[in-house]
């Protein structure tokens, strides 16, 4: 109904209210244009965590919810004793303590490479991108087959080389490496892309200057490029950590955990624990340390940043 | 509390969205004109057997006109545990129909938490000994009856006749000589040469119900038990020296590299394993394989011949105003007609004795074994509550050993877990 | 001198070449085997034929479209995951316009707790807001897939930040001429913000689109199953065939590919943005 009276009010532009009707009416709208939003977000987004605190103090099992009792920190201190969860913790920190140097590392490599004015370089630019175009569902499934050790390709192509033949996902011990270095492929060209738009900033007389004092390639990178690119290097660093402690699709489709639960996750956990046991209380007190450690994690992240950049 | 908030969301949202009231979908058994209304849901098995449940209950809707008429859902069940999860929705928000279609072993949680009523009282005993032993025991539960299937399931020994025959191997056709355990290490060692592996277990399926399925009959035949008679308790069964030295045998069999635990989805079929521990589901897949030659022999055995049991299984749920009507469609669906279709269509064995007698076919090999081994050996999974944790936890220390770990340590876990999982059961 | 130059540029193709081959052979693979049958595919896996497409069949494709529904897992994505972005630019640009220009009572405070709500991971509140979904009756409806998802307080924090740095002079003189705030922000404040909306529209499309664990969990029929979690059940169903899984997989990429052929500068320049902003 709104619009039409707004338009009646246009073709006579003196307003006939009074002041105060209208600063009543601006707080209307201003409510009305947040309101959406806050309410979905209440709803959605603020309700469900200030449950899943409630949960992570309750037994609630999800078949019997008229049966949940208050049981305080039992969840918590089961947590504590509990060596699977202690290693999904250890599984989760290693992906994430390889992958966000390693990723990053290799994305800003990527990026200066393609960053040169070559013949063809869209087409390097595109291939490295592809990956990230797969979505990660996609891209597990086919790795899945190219980590077969007795039909796949990884072994066939790593042969060549004289290597392996390697057990990849079906060993404890290769598992999770082999879904770090499948997870580095298919993330680190989004990186790359972010970089490449980093350097390009970058004015060319900066170089040029540098190459009349006669620097080097490594002291251009080391004086003019990463300082460059340094607010961008810290988002990708915090962004790539974030997502990483979140690792649950790959193991899900890949090895559901295993072997022997050495891909077995946080958020995985979150959700064996919540939806195959039922055990809403338990998967609430994981959910609810999943949420404490990103929240660590950011605020040091934020922490260092501020002081470097300043 | 928690409702009173949800309550005030549900009415800010009433206005903007459908479906948000308290309307149930499910909420059963209502009555028109003297007709009792009923709800059914069923999982979505293989088209064929869609159309047969289909089939089914337009024909009880016929016999009952005027008393009785059921309408059915087909849910799909999908990979993971979709079909699962919504009767846990269902259940926590008063939503389940009056007749439930569900997998065996599952009986038992769906019972302690109240999800499923009793039937006993509904069904005639005498009709009941015509069952198989497997489907009654998958479907009582603390004394007390509560599913009963139309199929049966069983797991067998499949093995490619070429390539014993080169070998000078001959598959025991009769239960009295069923392999022993020993027997079929050697057989699996024989057959082993170069690229073609004595075995396949299917460890392609991944950690999940099927090695529970499989892997408890190993227990159980070496004297093990996964629970205690009263099923309260692991600690002790679960991880008893016989359950572990059942492991251990598998763990020998990784071991000496019979069998692999990185195989392909069709070795057996593909001629690269010369037998196959495998599901009968398995057999009109073998039809695309021309050049497979194919036996099949008995589930080996240490000091008890037993065999994997278990399929799906129809129940009354506990929210039915018409438990009464809702027994009868149970009874309907796993009646002997009903069984000898369902195992036409299906290929799978009966639930039925008398069944078995309409279905000539297993009265000769292959499949004779697949009736030897549902009438006398077949084993269901404990109905428990805690049934959930137990298969999940068993299937990992199953597959621990395969790989090679320490049986004992992975079996202490899971009594411990399977365990505390018990506890939330105790009243 | 010259000649070293020549030298490095030559290094430095084959490097880059090389790191081409090994970000593109599981693709080349993917696509090459999905026209093959299962034992060619098989018996090419030791040698370069893999990726050589010398067989150019369809019955992998046709053998899909006979075991799964999957147009309609990509209709059922691209519904709703469009309508998550329509509906999100709406209500989000919304929020962040009263944000940004008017003034009311809590104002800061409420943006902040929005800033706040950025750093919950979704993961954490997974399992509450599937039994709020569950109370509401949407498991299983299209609702449960979209309606939790409008609201993003990161993409609110995005049209804030773009709508801060507009001038406001242009606002200010609609405002004397007597247009109503709703009419500013729709006729003069939208089409100023075409690049952030764009952006918005396209990291919220990307997201969604890969979304896999909630739709996993709250929708159980296949009537409103996602396309993610479709190529997931289909990888898990048996008969697991080489072919069909490959076919399937190709026929997926095809949505995001399109995207990004055509929104690939607003895409990387807007990451690029929000990564200069933060």
């Amino acid at each position: 109904m709104e619009p039409v009276t707004q338009k009646t009010k246009l073709n006579n532009p003196l307003p006939t209210v009074s002041p105060k009707q209208r600063k009543r009416k601006n707080l209307f709208t201003s409510y009305g244009f947040a309101a959406p939003a806050m309410i979905l977000l209440f709803v959605f987004l603020i309700l469900p965590a200030i449950l899943a605190l409630y949960y992570s103090f309750t037994n609630y099992y999800l078949l019997t919810p008229e049966k949940t009792k208050f049981v305080a920190f039992e969840n918590y201190k089961r947590l504590a004793e509990d060596t699977l969860f202690l290693k999904s913790l250890g599984n989760t920190a290693l992906f994430v303590v390889i992958v966000v140097p390693v990723q990053t590392l290799v994305a800003l490599a990527l990026a200066l490479l393609v960053n040169q004015k070559l013949m063809g370089i869209k087409f390097f630019r595109m291939a490295f991108f592809a990956p990230v175009v797969t979505s990660m569902v996609i891209v597990s499934i086919l790795w899945t087959f190219i980590y077969n050790p007795d039909n796949g390709l990884a072994n066939s192509i790593l042969n060549i080389v004289g290597l392996g033949p390697f057990q990849f996902l079906t060993d404890k011990d290769q598992a999770m490496y082999s879904i770090i270095f499948m997870s580095i492929w298919q993330g680190a060209g989004y990186q790359m892309m972010i970089f490449l738009a980093g350097l390009q900033d970058i004015p060319d007389h900066q170089y040029e200057a540098a190459s009349i004092d006669g620097a080097n390639a490594w002291q251009k990178l080391i004086h003019i490029t990463i300082p460059g690119i340094r607010n961008i290097l810290a988002f990708i660093a915090i962004v790539t950590m974030i997502a990483a402690t979140k690792l649950f699709i790959q193991p899900f489709v890949m090895t559901q955990g295993g072997p022997l639960d050495s891909t077995k996750t946080l958020v995985y956990m979150v959700y064996e624990t919540g939806f195959k046991f039922r055990d809403v209380g338990y998967s609430s007190a994981i959910a609810i340390l999943f949420f404490v450690i990103v929240l660590i994690i950011s605020i040091l992240q934020r922490k260092f940043i501020k002081e470097n950049t300043e | 509390m928690k409702k009173g908030v949800l309550l005030l969301f549900c009415l800010i949202f009433a206005f903007s969205m459908a479906g948000c009231s308290n309307d149930k979908q499910g909420a059963s058994g209502t009555e028109k004109g003297g007709e009792v209304q009923l709800k059914m849901w069923a999982h979505q098995g293989q088209p064929k057997e869609v159309d047969f449940y289909k089939k089914r209950i337009d024909e009880f809707n016929k016999e009952h006109k005027g008393k009785i008429n059921v309408k059915l859902d087909i849910i799909p069940s999908g990979a993971g545990h979709a079909y699962e999860d919504k009767i846990n929705a269902a259940a926590t928000s008063n939503g389940l129909p009056d007749v439930l279609d569900m997998d065996g072993p599952f009986v038992g949680n769906y019972a302690a938490t109240g999800i499923l009523a009793p039937i006993d009282d509904y069904v005639d005993k005498k009709d009941k000994q015509d069952f198989a032993k497997s489907i009654i025991q998958q479907g009582t539960y603390d004394g007390k009856l509560y599913a009963l299937g139309a199929m049966e399931s069983s797991i067998a020994v499949f093995y490619n006749k070429k390539l014993l025959k080169e070998a000078g191997i001959q598959a025991p056709e009769t239960l009295d000589k069923a392999w022993t355990w020993d027997q079929f290490m050697e057989a699996s060692k024989k057959l082993t040469k170069g690229d073609v592996k004595g075995l396949t277990m299917h460890m392609d399926l991944g950690v999940g119900e099927w090695l529970t399925y499989m892997g408890s009959v190993f227990v159980w035949s070496n004297d093990g038990l996964m629970l205690n008679k009263d099923r309260t308790k692991a600690e002790g069964y679960l991880n008893s020296p016989e359950s572990v030295e059942a492991l251990d045998y598998v763990k020998d069999l990784f071991k000496s590299k019979v069998v692999s635990v990185s195989n392909g989805p069709a070795d057996f079929e593909e001629g690269k394993a010369a037998m196959m521990i495998g599901g009968v589901w398995l057999i009109p897949g073998f039809e695309e394989y021309k050049d497979l030659d194919w036996g099949m022999t008995y589930f080996p055995y240490s000091k008890k011949k037993v065999s994997p049991s278990g399929s799906w299984a129809f129940g009354v749920s506990s929210q039915s105003q018409h438990p009464k009507e809702a027994a009868e469609v149970a009874k309907w669906m796993s009646n002997k007609d009903s069984v000898v279709e369902i195992s036409k269509i299906t290929g799978m064995p009966p639930a039925r004795e008398s069944a078995f007698k309409e279905l000539t076919e297993y009265d000769k090999l292959p499949k004779k074994i697949i009736k030897d081994q549902v009438l006398n050996t077949a084993k269901a999974r404990p109905a428990t509550p805690a049934y959930p944790v137990l298969s999940a936890k068993f299937a990992e220390a199953f597959q621990a050993a395969t790989l090679g770990q320490d049986v004992k340590k992975e079996l202490d876990k899971a009594a411990k877990d399977t365990d505390r999982e018990l506890e939330r059961f105790k009243k | 001198m010259k000649k070293n130059r020549i030298i490095a540029q030559i290094g430095l193709y084959v490097v880059l070449i090389l790191l081409a081959i090994l970000f593109l052979f599981p693709l080349v693979w993917m696509v090459v085997s999905s026209f093959k049958t299962e034992p060619e595919i098989f018996a090419d896996l030791k040698s370069f034929r893999a990726f050589v497409p010398y067989t150019f069949s369809l019955d992998n494709y046709t053998g899909v479209f006979e075991r799964i529904p999957f147009i309609r897992y990509l209709l059922t994505s691209t519904l709703y995951v469009s309508v998550i972005v329509l509906l999100g630019l709406f209500v989000n640009s919304l929020a962040a316009y009263a944000f940004a220009r008017m003034q009311f009572k809590g104002r800061d405070l409420l943006f902040s707790i929005v800033v706040a709500l950025i750093i919950i991971p979704f993961e954490s509140i997974l399992l509450p807001l599937y039994l709020i979904i569950d109370e509401f009756d949407w498991l299983n409806t299209y609702q449960a897939l979209i309606i939790p998802f409008i609201a993003n307080a990161f993409n609110i924090f995005m049209f804030r930040q773009f709508f801060l740095n507009l001038p406001k002079e242009l606002e200010e003189s609609a405002r004397m001429d007597g247009a109503s705030t709703i009419r500013i922000f729709f006729q003069i404040v939208i089409p100023l913000s075409k690049p952030v909306f764009i952006t918005v529209a396209l990291l919220t499309f990307i997201t969604h689109w890969g979304d896999f664990m909630w739709p996993l969990i709250a929708t159980t029929d296949e009537s409103v199953r996602p396309l993610q979690v479709g190529m997931q059940f289909f990888f898990h169903q048996p008969p697991v065939r080489y072919g069909h899984v490959m076919a399937a997989l190709t026929m997926a990429t095809i949505p995001l590919l399109i995207i990004f052929v055509f929104f690939q500068k607003y895409y990387v320049q807007g990451i690029a943005s929000a990564g200069m902003k933060n």
